[in-house]
């Protein structure tokens, strides 16, 4: 990671050859480049893990292994031991105010659905209405569209700006005091626009509307902070950022962690069980029913471990670099149309090739092993707002460099050669 | 993945046959819809029956280059096709396209070209596309696996 180090010199000394190579150093840590080599560009559909991580999931079912708080002995000790410890680092990383404001689930999407079903479910209020944007993925859209069709709710959707922002103006007079929750994308998965969310949310605040942040494609790639961005709720997922699957986090300011219902019922959540009435835990372990996944937690430790040793602005404007390369060099090749134009992008580009459908791009691209993505990226609502059924994408992490741009950039000529 | 793309597959994907952009005005067409959740590709297909005889099929719609070659090819093949005729034909198509261990038929010699997507199982279903919502409408009650 030091090579990282070395690039905040190179960038301070303004020496910027070579610097779009690093993450060729990085990559070294990734065992899956070594044991199945290939091009990936595919990282905001996942992303592949450094060895540190695979290990810590390894050493926690090798020597750390046992319940979570549940049982006296040495084993399940060690186990809540690393567990908690991975609440606190959650709590760090993000900037909240307390462990207990970190819930851990199964993902961005679980996360989401518990704010839905047990926050705002139990504060239906008739007449209300639920404000989210048009570049949301489903997991951010799908929850809000369940609960207004079943309760009666209006869903507001804020339409985005042509060069694929959501359109403030518009947002400001959807959030109104009948506003149960705006629910908004940090980074959005198809445009990699990063929305400003700021104004947005002091304006939702202004009328006590709480508002929740989908963060699953901008953690890892950039600083993410609760206070900074000062959201009630945040949800993201433990494998875009390096980390296992199957982990994710729900954090939520505590005032309202304290109004939420539990959404999964069963083992570990409960104070009492009782015949008739039963009493829960505090947050945030009544809204963790289940043997939660602490192998998992071990895991996204060691990637939160990773991300800040690398350092986060580090990775930042690395990969902000290697994005706007990709995006000139998309831009010059004929036949090739980018989507959006935001101020801001991070980690991702969306494109189309004139006359030849994405998936025959990604078909023909996978044959040179270049790995980038074909399809609707679960945000249908957003593809049909753009007029486009299906777009090519390619994203990078922090272990991309200029050769796997230059790789696709090879694959996407050879495409065009087979159908010109 | 050069065998996939055949010229064959991508003469009919440039200019398929039997393509409309807008659905037809006749209330008689029977319209089918060929759906892929997984990648987003929709055709609409229309059959123009007299009787059980297919006089004519055209589609619309939006497909990768495989499953549109694949649409088109059929509404050649299936024009002056009777029912039960159709229904040999898409069987033993789809057992020619998917079945290891069966070999081609010659009458079906121009669909061999989409016999390469047996090495490309991610791809199956951009051949099984259509012709599985031509299966549902000929024998709805037909188990596909």
């Amino acid at each position: 990671m030091s090579v990282f180090n070395n690039y905040r010199i190179q960038l301070d000394a303004r020496k910027l050859d070579g610097m779009l190579k690093l993450g060729k150093h990085i990559r070294k840590e990734f065992p899956i480049f070594q044991n199945a080599p290939h091009v990936y560009l595919d990282s905001a559909a996942t992303s592949h893990k450094p060895q540190r991580v695979i290990d810590a999931v390894s050493r926690f079912y090798s020597t750390q292994y046992g319940s979570v708080h549940r049982a006296l002995h040495t084993r399940s000790a060690e186990a809540t031991r690393i567990y908690e410890m991975g609440r606190s680092r959650v709590q760090h990383f993000i900037g909240a105010n307390k462990p207990s404001e970190i819930i851990f689930t199964g993902g961005t999407t679980e996360s989401i659905n518990q704010v839905a079903f047990g926050f705002v479910v139990p504060r239906i209020k008739a007449g209300g209405n639920i404000v989210i944007s048009a570049m949301e993925h489903h997991a951010n859209f799908l929850p809000w569209q369940r609960i207004c069709t079943q309760y009666g709710l209006s869903l507001r959707r804020i339409p985005l700006t042509d060069s694929g922002e959501i359109d403030q103006d518009i947002a400001f007079s959807f959030i109104d005091e009948n506003t149960l929750i705006t629910a908004l994308v940090h980074v959005s998965n198809v445009l990699g626009t990063v929305n400003e969310l700021n104004p947005i949310i002091a304006h939702a605040h202004s009328l006590q509307v709480p508002v929740l942040v989908d963060a699953a494609q901008s953690i890892g790639h950039m600083d993410v902070n609760v206070r900074a961005l000062d959201c009630d709720f945040l949800a993201f997922s433990g494998h875009k950022m390096l980390g296992p699957t199957g982990v994710g986090v729900l954090y939520g300011r505590y005032s309202y962690l304290e109004q939420m219902e539990p959404w999964r019922f069963g083992g570990e959540m409960v104070l009492h069980a009782g015949l008739e009435q039963s009493k829960f835990k505090e947050p945030p372990l009544r809204f963790e029913g289940g043997s939660p996944h602490s192998a998992g937690v071990a895991g996204l430790i060691a990637a939160i471990d990773f991300l800040e040793e690398a350092g986060l602005s580090n990775i930042h404007q690395y990969s902000d670099q290697l994005l706007s390369h990709l995006i000139d060099q998309l831009q010059a090749e004929e036949d090739v149309h980018v989507l959006a134009d935001p101020k801001e992008r991070s980690g991702l580009v969306s494109f189309v090739l004139k006359d030849i459908h994405p998936h025959d791009v990604a078909s023909i691209l996978g044959e040179s092993n270049v790995a980038i993505r074909a399809g609707h990226h679960c945000a249908q609502p957003l593809l049909r707002d753009l007029g486009v059924p299906v777009t090519n994408r390619a994203s990078i992490h922090c272990y991309n460099d200029e050769d796997d741009i230059e790789a696709l950039m090879d694959g996407i000529r050879r495409v065009k050669s087979y159908f010109h | 993945m050069k065998d996939l793309y055949h010229p064959t597959i991508i003469r009919h994907s440039k200019s398929p046959s039997n393509f409309r952009e807008d659905p037809p005005r006749e209330k008689e067409v029977v319209t089918l819809e060929a759906y892929n959740p997984l990648c987003g590709d929709e055709f609409t297909l229309y059959l123009y029956m007299q009787g059980d005889l297919i006089e004519k099929v055209q589609f619309s719609g939006y497909g990768c280059a495989v499953s549109k070659a694949m649409t088109s090819l059929l509404t050649e093949r299936l024009e002056g096709k009777r029912m039960l005729e159709s229904k040999v034909f898409l069987s033993d198509l789809r057992r020619m396209l998917t079945d290891d261990g069966e070999s081609p038929r010659t009458l079906l010699d121009e669909f061999v070209p989409f016999m390469e997507v047996r090495n490309h199982p991610e791809r199956m279903t951009c051949v099984t596309l259509s012709i599985d919502a031509l299966v549902d409408y000929f024998e709805p009650n037909k188990d596909r696996l």
